[in-house]
């Protein structure tokens, strides 16, 4: 589903990624770990087509399609989703104008008919009742005043919403309580229940969200590589070990 | 093009419109109340005196007006295109199609070119509700016309004493004691292009004691071509009652707009103002309030969306006289293109407007590197115990803001026009009545699409 080749990515004239190698398959579920600075949210971001980053060299495929020559819009009608780090605030824009918006325009992109009022709002009750979101939220502008749990929950209702193909998850498990961890671990095993046409890359500083969201495969990104890949114990083990095991094998591994 | 003399602060009224009044009062024959007369006779000695304000004065720093006063508008008192059949009929069509004012409201008065226009209008009215043409009003309703007209709008430049001298018609709106008007009162005034003229149009608002009323005022023309309008709004409300005010300048991007709404608050009473600026080449609305009870309440609320080489000014004047009043201002603004913007909000405290609060806040969006906005608040405070807060802010679309719509499968262009539309919708929340803040929603949205569509030739 996802080819990662050899990409090089620079920030302001540092290289941030230096030789990314990844696959991923439909039906499978992927950890990327790292400690801070390790290149994670950027390698989440170039996937979704965020702008501000240089494209040194390296490709991108997702389904045969050159994912680099696209905008994120195209990215995201393709079937491509990134839960955001730092979700952004929109005052001013509904929830439900977002969700109706994107939905619609995902749904044109692939043929489909626009849903109507109502059926709009059906499909969201029964999102938010599986996150135990409350409905005056819709109303509400996208993000403002959302507490760091709200956010995140927000952007699972989301996902879930746009049932996209690909989903990637940028450290949605920072800032969370064990309850709001458990309920968004929940909204993305409901994701997982068809994995037919679906792959999932978990992007975590912390092995915890792993114990609710079990990988297939754990990577480690560490300053800009991935210098270490294995299944689930990869996690616990770094998990008991610590990033800094790593630097120490940096040299050994490539 | 008028020979004009220009001076340090004044630019001095020209011959033109000195020798147009003459003609003026020949034709008016002395068909005028005594008391208007006398208006007259003092404004014209002001203008002569005070002319029309430089950029060398404080207030109109932002704002260069020479290329109004150049031109020789013709005043519209003395034009008859209103009396045109198919000028009408052009109006009826105009008024129809309007994406704001069309089928508001039961209760509407149409001018064109200043002059009422009783077929395309319905004034009709109740014991409680007096509504009618001002000219009218002038003869028929002499006591509240004595008792409030020009009692509030001060001379405070050569505009406003134009305006006296030739003001040609408006409406007189009289809400009695205790009546709750719940059907907005729409009023609409329209420049119909066939000449270059100057319309005054004059209104007077009275509010009893415990009443409600909502009043719309709209500014549109049939004709790209320059126009001058320049509009007195005076309105008096009295204890514990309620108006909130809407005026729309939505001319050609030709035409010269010098607007005023002058309002006096008594005890306990509350005016609501939303300004929406679209139209016009230079716009100039001066919004004065004068808080004159103890515990009265006004809110102003601004939206600006200007492009091409448009250029709006909002000055405010908001003024404390007693105690334990509140008043809270916002207003936001969209630059786009070449246009430019000027907002000044000020904000007076008089010596024993003691347990004031007072709030204002401005916040601009610039669309484009070329578009500008000079923009100051200006406080004068006598009193001591007053809490006053005033913020402004200018910036551009975030980036981070679009990145997230468009990974969500919104194109760039929908999702920079949601991202407008969101920054407008802050002050547009503040519109209770809900029919006309969809149909201005709408009117934004589209703006914009007119905006980026450009940008893509």
């Amino acid at each position: 589903m996802l080819k990662i080749k050899d990409l090089v990515v620079k920030v302001e004239d540092k290289e941030i990624l230096k030789g990314v190698n990844l696959e991923v398959n439909t039906g499978e579920v992927h950890a990327i770990m790292g400690p801070n600075g390790s290149g994670k949210s950027t390698l989440a971001n170039v996937i979704a087509g965020k702008e501000g980053y240089e494209i040194v060299s390296g490709e991108i495929w997702y389904k045969d399609i050159n994912l680099l020559e696209l905008p994120p819009e195209e990215r995201a009608k393709l079937g491509i989703f990134l839960a955001f780090q730092y979700p952004v605030e929109i005052p001013g824009i509904s929830n439900a104008t977002l969700l109706k918006t994107a939905i619609n325009e995902i749904r044109k992109a692939r043929g489909e008919e626009e849903l109507d009022a109502m059926e709009f709002l059906s499909l969201m009750r029964e999102k938010m009742k599986l996150l135990e979101m409350t409905e005056e939220m819709l109303s509400r502008s996208v993000n403002a005043g959302f507490s760091g749990g709200e956010k995140k929950r927000n952007e699972i209702f989301q996902m879930l919403m746009l049932e996209p193909k690909l989903a990637v998850l940028d450290e949605t498990d920072s800032g969370l309580d064990i309850d709001a961890l458990k309920i968004v671990a929940n909204g993305v095993n409901l994701l997982r229940q068809d994995m037919s046409d679906r792959a999932i890359i978990v992007v975590t500083h912390y092995q915890r969200l792993l114990n609710y969201i079990i990988p297939d495969f754990v990577h480690v990104l560490y300053n800009g590589r991935i210098v270490k890949s294995g299944n689930k114990e990869l996690a616990l083990e770094l998990e008991a070990k610590g990033y800094d095991w790593l630097k120490s094998e940096d040299k050994v591994t490539v | 093009m008028a020979e004009i003399i220009i001076k340090k602060n004044k630019i001095d009224v020209s011959e033109w419109y000195l020798k147009n009044f003459e003609i003026l009062e020949q034709h008016n024959n002395g068909s005028i109340p005594d008391f208007i007369k006398t208006i007259k006779k003092i404004s014209l000695q002001k203008l002569i005196d005070i002319g029309f304000p430089t950029q060398k004065v404080e207030d109109w720093k932002y704002t260069n007006i020479i290329q109004i006063i150049e031109k020789n508008f013709k005043p519209s008192n003395l034009t008859e295109y209103w009396k045109n059949s198919e000028i009408i009929e052009k109006s009826k069509r105009a008024i129809e199609s309007d994406q704001i004012i069309s089928n508001l409201s039961s209760l509407q008065l149409v001018f064109i070119d200043g002059h009422f226009i009783e077929q395309l209008s319905n004034a009709q009215k109740s014991q409680n509700l007096e509504l009618l043409p001002l000219q009218k009003a002038l003869k028929e309703k002499t006591e509240i016309i004595q008792n409030h007209f020009n009692k509030y709008a001060q001379i405070e430049n050569g505009f406003n004493a134009l305006n006296n001298l030739f003001f040609s018609d408006g409406i007189l709106l009289n809400v009695k004691d205790n009546t709750i008007e719940d059907e907005p009162i729409v009023v609409i005034f329209i420049q119909s292009g066939e000449e270059e003229q100057i319309i005054n149009p004059r209104n007077l608002i009275v509010v009893g004691n415990n009443s409600k009323a909502r009043v719309i005022e709209t500014f549109i023309s049939l004709k790209n071509i320059p126009n001058f309008t320049n509009t007195i709004t005076e309105i008096f409300i009295s204890e514990n009652s309620f108006l909130e005010h809407f005026k729309f300048q939505n001319e050609s991007l030709s035409s010269y707009h010098i607007g005023k709404i002058q309002t006096q608050l008594e005890k306990n009473s509350n005016f609501t103002s939303h300004n929406f600026t679209f139209g016009g080449l230079i716009t100039r609305n001066d919004i004065n309030i004068v808080l004159d009870g103890e515990g009265a309440e006004s809110h102003f609320y601004g939206l600006y969306f200007v492009k091409d080489k448009q250029h709006v000014d909002n000055h405010t004047l908001v003024d404390h006289a007693k105690p334990h009043c509140l008043s809270n201002e916002f207003y936001k603004g969209i630059l786009a293109e070449n246009s430019r913007g000027v907002f000044n909000g000020k904000i007076i405290v008089r010596k024993g407007a003691q347990k004031t609060n007072a709030y204002q806040s401005n916040k601009n969006l610039l669309l484009s590197g070329n578009a500008k906005i000079d923009t100051k608040p200006q406080l004068e405070i006598f009193a001591d115990d007053v809490r006053c807060t005033h913020g402004a802010t200018v910036g551009q679309i975030d980036e981070d803001s679009l990145f997230y719509l468009r990974s969500r499968g919104i194109d760039e262009k929908n999702a920079r026009s949601l991202l407008v539309n969101a920054f407008a919708n802050e002050v547009l929340y503040n519109m209770t009545f809900e029919p006309l803040r969809n149909k201005v929603s709408d009117f934004v949205i589209e703006q914009m699409n007119q905006i980026l569509q450009k940008l893509d030739k």
